[in-house]
């Protein structure tokens, strides 16, 4: 998937989808992004196995993750530079929308 | 005292995944249990008398499951009790709060649409059904000796089809359970 069209399809994204991404700047499987997640929002947001699978399957099919070796009988996925970029760009967004309601505050 | 205890056709008497889980959630916390799930429990599913049980089901259909799609549900502490076609019929015992497997609203909705998505095919194979038997009628109508021979696969195509229209109709309303 290009640039454009991977940007038009995941920005913006939703809050699960941008901390699988964000999890997966290390080498992770399904399970162990859902403990990063689970750690980074205080126990806020936990991943369930069916949206983890769902999850991992749409970004690797669209070329955002790729298979990273195998732990056990479970897949490791990395982050790819086109899913660095599309992450990087929700952060921008996010940024911006942070930026207008601090000025509302 | 009974010790075991039959249901029929349940995945169609609750054609929307949550009912169903509801359903099987509420016989294990009366304590009735199945042991495996399997392709004719589509139409008989057989509980075995069991202590009461606070049981998590879920109900995912994948039609072509990657190799991790098991191992990444047992690594978050699923039991795989079988499957109904390719209906993987998942479950976890918990305590506290209720599990979710499907835990946004997006991936609860794909949940949903990819068993609308199989019925819909089906319905179009029906309504094709129908439509076939309609077109021979008119061309060849020597193929039909008595109104019956007409009247009767398209009743059934016809019925069937209104079938798989209501489960559509039920699943879409509260897909994003």
């Amino acid at each position: 998937m290009d640039g454009k069209r991977a940007e038009n399809r995941y920005i913006p994204m939703s809050e699960t989808m941008f901390y699988i991404l964000f999890s997966l700047r290390r080498k992770r499987h399904g399970y162990g992004v859902m403990l990063h997640v689970e750690e980074r929002t205080h126990g806020r947001l936990r991943i369930g196995a069916g949206t983890m699978y769902q999850s991992l399957s749409k970004l690797a099919g669209d070329g955002l993750i790729r298979p990273a070796g195998e732990e056990g009988r479970q897949k490791k996925y990395e982050i790819t530079a086109l899913g660095e970029t599309i992450l990087k760009k929700e952060a921008r967004r996010l940024r911006e929308l942070y930026e207008a309601a601090e000025e509302l505050l | 005292m009974k010790t075991t205890k039959r249901a029929w056709w349940t995945p169609y008497k609750y054609a929307v995944p949550s009912d169903w889980e509801h359903f099987m959630e509420d016989m294990a916390a009366q304590g009735w249990n199945v042991d495996k799930i399997r392709q004719s429990s589509s139409f008989c599913m057989v509980f075995r008398k069991t202590e009461p049980k606070r049981y998590r089901y879920v109900m995912d259909l994948n039609a072509f499951p990657k190799k991790d799609y098991t191992a990444t549900f047992e690594a978050f502490g699923w039991e795989l009790v079988g499957k109904m076609a390719s209906e993987y019929i998942w479950r976890k015992e918990y305590e506290g709060e209720r599990p979710e497997a499907f835990s946004s609203e997006e991936s609860r909705i794909k949940r949903s649409m990819n068993i609308i998505n199989v019925l819909r095919i089906l319905l179009l194979l029906m309504l094709a059904g129908a439509g076939i038997v309609t077109a021979v009628r008119i061309a060849a109508p020597q193929y039909f000796n008595r109104p019956e021979e007409y009247a009767a696969p398209v009743v059934i195509f016809g019925a069937m089809a209104v079938f798989l229209g209501i489960f559509i109709g039920k699943i879409y309303r509260k897909r994003e359970y």
